[in-house]
């Protein structure tokens, strides 16, 4: 029986989380190869791979660590090496950079600290695209957020709110 | 093969959601799990802050163009949840997990199929929580482990 590799897969240009099924110990290449497919617009520039919530790139002639217990790996294609975010909470600013491949749960629990709010306060609030009403969802890569080669994106912390009426 | 073919597009587009990246990465993070579809229902469960698991039966017609139904269930008994068993908190969890919004059939959210209606106000005060078609069931899915895990869930009634 053929041992495969199972991702999930985002990156710049990617509208959805991928699932992707490998051969055992897929290379950095042959990711890339597959991320191109599934990319709605191709780039200049060197693409770059990155596991989840990791700050450095995987070397581009390296091979996929392998993911725990199993589990499929996450991983990110991006051009940026890094993303600046800024984040907008009641008149306060907080600025910061951070990998493509860090998730919006764990940009808000950062930037939440950041901001002075504690976990039980962070817990009410959720991250939205600045000047619209888009709230990405928790485990989506804020790489994935960010088009056009730029690496630069902005939020506002926003209370949940509640429903009635 | 066959079986795929001969299904309604609408089974046939959730089925296809649920096999998709998003709803598996959830599922392998544990914050919601397929149990059964038996069209046009779906049986999902959703984690809670507390480790309870909270069951949902989707009712999917016409999906994803109209939004979706659901109604907590009891996902081993597979039947209605009984209200004893809802969750329970402040504010935002008692008012969407509330068992005398429509004889407990519904949750109280701008995406449920059954509570927009008549809530024309949710459209412009409530813009992130209605129904979106692209996102489907992963957003509805999402919106409720936010409720669930969120400092405002006080645990199981009961």
């Amino acid at each position: 029986m053929t041992k495969t590799s199972d991702i999930f897969l985002q990156g710049e240009a990617i509208l959805d989380i991928e699932f992707v099924s490998f051969g055992e110990h897929p290379s950095v290449q042959e990711i890339l190869i597959e991320a191109a497919k599934f990319r709605s617009s191709n780039g200049d520039g060197e693409y770059l791979v990155f596991v989840e919530d990791e700050l450095e790139p995987l070397d581009a002639h390296g091979h996929l660590p392998k993911g725990k217990e199993g589990e499929p790996v996450r991983v990110h294609v991006h051009r940026c090496r890094e993303i600046a975010v800024t984040v907008t909470f009641n008149g306060a600013i907080t600025a910061d950079p951070f990998a493509p491949g860090r998730t919006i749960e764990s940009v808000k629990k950062a930037m939440a600290h950041a901001l002075g709010l504690d976990p039980r306060d962070a817990a009410e609030h959720v991250l939205q695209l600045a000047g619209s009403t888009e709230r990405p969802d928790a485990d989506t890569h804020i790489g994935s957020l960010v088009s056009h080669g730029t690496c630069v994106l902005a939020f506002d912390l926003v209370p949940l709110k509640r429903v009635e009426g | 093969m066959d079986g795929v073919l001969a299904m309604r597009p609408d089974e046939r587009s959730l089925r296809r959601d649920l096999a998709a990246g998003r709803f598996l990465a959830g599922q392998a993070s544990g914050r919601w799990r397929l149990v059964a579809v038996r069209w046009p229902y779906a049986v999902i469960t959703v984690s809670a802050s507390d480790g309870e698991v909270y069951g949902l039966r989707f009712e999917c017609s016409d999906y994803p163009a109209t939004a979706v139904t659901a109604q907590p269930w009891d996902h081993e008994a597979d039947c209605p949840l009984p209200h004893s068993r809802w969750p329970k908190g402040a504010s935002k969890i008692a008012l969407a997990f509330n068992p005398a919004w429509k004889e407990g059939r519904c949750l109280y959210l701008p995406c449920h199929r059954l509570s927009i209606e008549g809530h024309d106000n949710w459209r412009s005060e409530h813009p992130a929580m209605l129904w979106d078609p692209a996102r489907g069931i992963c957003k509805y899915l999402g919106i409720v482990h936010q409720l669930l895990n969120s400092g405002e869930y006080g645990g199981r009634r009961g």
